[in-house]
């Protein structure tokens, strides 16, 4: 028997599990009522970008901050609290990220068909840089994180940003919450084993385009849910 | 494989999808699982992928095309699940004694795979199961071809005592 047989026999028992399709197929229906809910908002956005221009300026005072607030020893929740001025839980235009610094060594990993921006470099160092709506329900959530070694309040670029710095596995995970609020945006930076001034001036070079593409942005509350909702605290 | 034509953006509908999950799922599981050593992590990524699927434009020119970039996308999603809150390391003996090995020696081997660093585990996979090329896996990786040499040498010598031990009374 070869080496290739041999593995291939010692892997073969590993199969999907048997509810995948379904949740596939239920993902899709979704996906799709988004779909059809982004073409009935596009001919309404037309109808109303001159209104959208002329509020500009009242949208563009400042509506939410962000708070951490300790847990234990080491843990912490960060949360966005938005006041009244954000008034839609529609997502917005997914805006195209520029990044105006990377620490040395990390490189843009393969993003076909993925809107995160993605960087890698030797050492496992890992870079995402998200963009999420601020939506209505951003202050319905909040992220607790335990095993907190560090975290501080900053403001970069005139926006309130809380970055921390956690325990993960035997690395450092270092995650930076950044609102956008004149354009009403939530930018999380996850990090692993990256410097922290490193993760900050990324946070400090970023820009915010308007992009080419069709996709929303998440809502940050949705984001929240999904990836932090299911009752455990972050590791 | 129905739904794209060559050199065009593909439009995937559901029963495509369907269709191509019966074909791939199992191979994006085996993939995502070597990275992951844990099963709903998974079976996320696995969904993820096929949805990735359904979404894409890309311009497939062929099924072995598509199935080098669902092994992308599949790596990508595992370097990304440990932003997730839930992402948590488990020991792999509970769900490893769920499965049903040919033999012993199998699970042993499974054992050792998984044992390795996941650097290693996912050249073993695309290299001897999936039999992609030294080249290929490069690409898929986005690391140099002289890297992923290093790493099956690597991971042979690794796996050299118990490949060889296996099955010696064959």
């Amino acid at each position: 028997m070869t080496d290739r047989e041999k593995i291939q026999r010692a892997l073969s028992p590993l199969h999907a599990s048997d509810g995948t399709l379904e949740e596939v197929l239920k993902m899709i229906d979704q996906e799709d009522k988004k779909k059809n809910t982004r073409r009935l908002r596009r001919t309404t956005m037309i109808a109303l970008a001159a209104a959208f221009c002329l509020m500009g300026t009242a949208l563009a005072v400042s509506v939410s901050r962000l708070t951490a607030e300790p847990i234990g020893e080491e843990g912490l929740a960060v949360a966005v609290t938005t006041v009244d001025a954000v008034t839609s839980s529609s997502p917005k235009l997914r805006p195209a990220i520029v990044a105006g610094y990377l620490p040395d060594g990390l490189s843009p990993c393969f993003n076909e068909d993925d809107p995160d921006n993605f960087f890698t470099g030797e050492g496992d160092r890992q870079l995402f840089i998200e963009v999420f709506t601020l939506d209505v329900d951003a202050d319905q959530v909040q992220i607790d994180h335990d095993s907190v070694n560090r975290w501080e309040e900053l403001t970069i670029g005139g926006n309130p940003a809380i970055c921390l710095e956690e325990n993960f596995d035997t690395r450092t995970r270092t995650r930076l919450y950044m609102v956008d609020e004149t354009q009403g945006y939530v930018v999380q930076l996850t990090c692993l084993n990256i410097d922290w001034d490193d993760v900050v001036a990324v946070a400090e070079g970023l820009t915010l385009e308007q992009g080419d593409g069709e996709y929303y942005a998440q809502n940050w509350s949705e984001y929240v849910t999904i990836v932090f909702g299911d009752g455990e605290s972050v590791q | 494989v129905k739904g794209f034509s060559q050199g065009e953006k593909t439009m995937f509908t559901k029963e495509h999808v369907t269709h191509l999950a019966d074909t791939y799922m199992d191979m994006i599981f085996r993939l995502a699982y070597s990275q992951l050593k844990k099963k709903a992590d998974a079976d996320d990524v696995t969904q993820n992928v096929l949805l990735s699927l359904y979404k894409t434009e890309t311009a497939f020119e062929s099924c072995e095309h598509m199935k080098a970039w669902l092994c992308r996308v599949t790596i990508n999603e595992c370097r990304k699940i440990w932003r997730s809150a839930r992402h948590r390391t488990e020991n792999i003996d509970d769900y490893a004694n769920t499965l049903t090995f040919e033999d012993e020696q199998s699970y042993d081997l499974f054992q050792a795979i998984m044992a390795l660093d996941g650097k290693y585990r996912s050249v073993i996979v695309l290299y001897y199961y999936e039999g992609y090329s030294i080249s290929e896996i490069a690409e898929i990786l986005n690391v140099p071809a002289g890297t992923v040499g290093t790493r099956l040498s690597r991971a042979r010598d690794k796996l050299k005592n118990i490949l060889t031990e296996a099955y010696c009374h064959d």
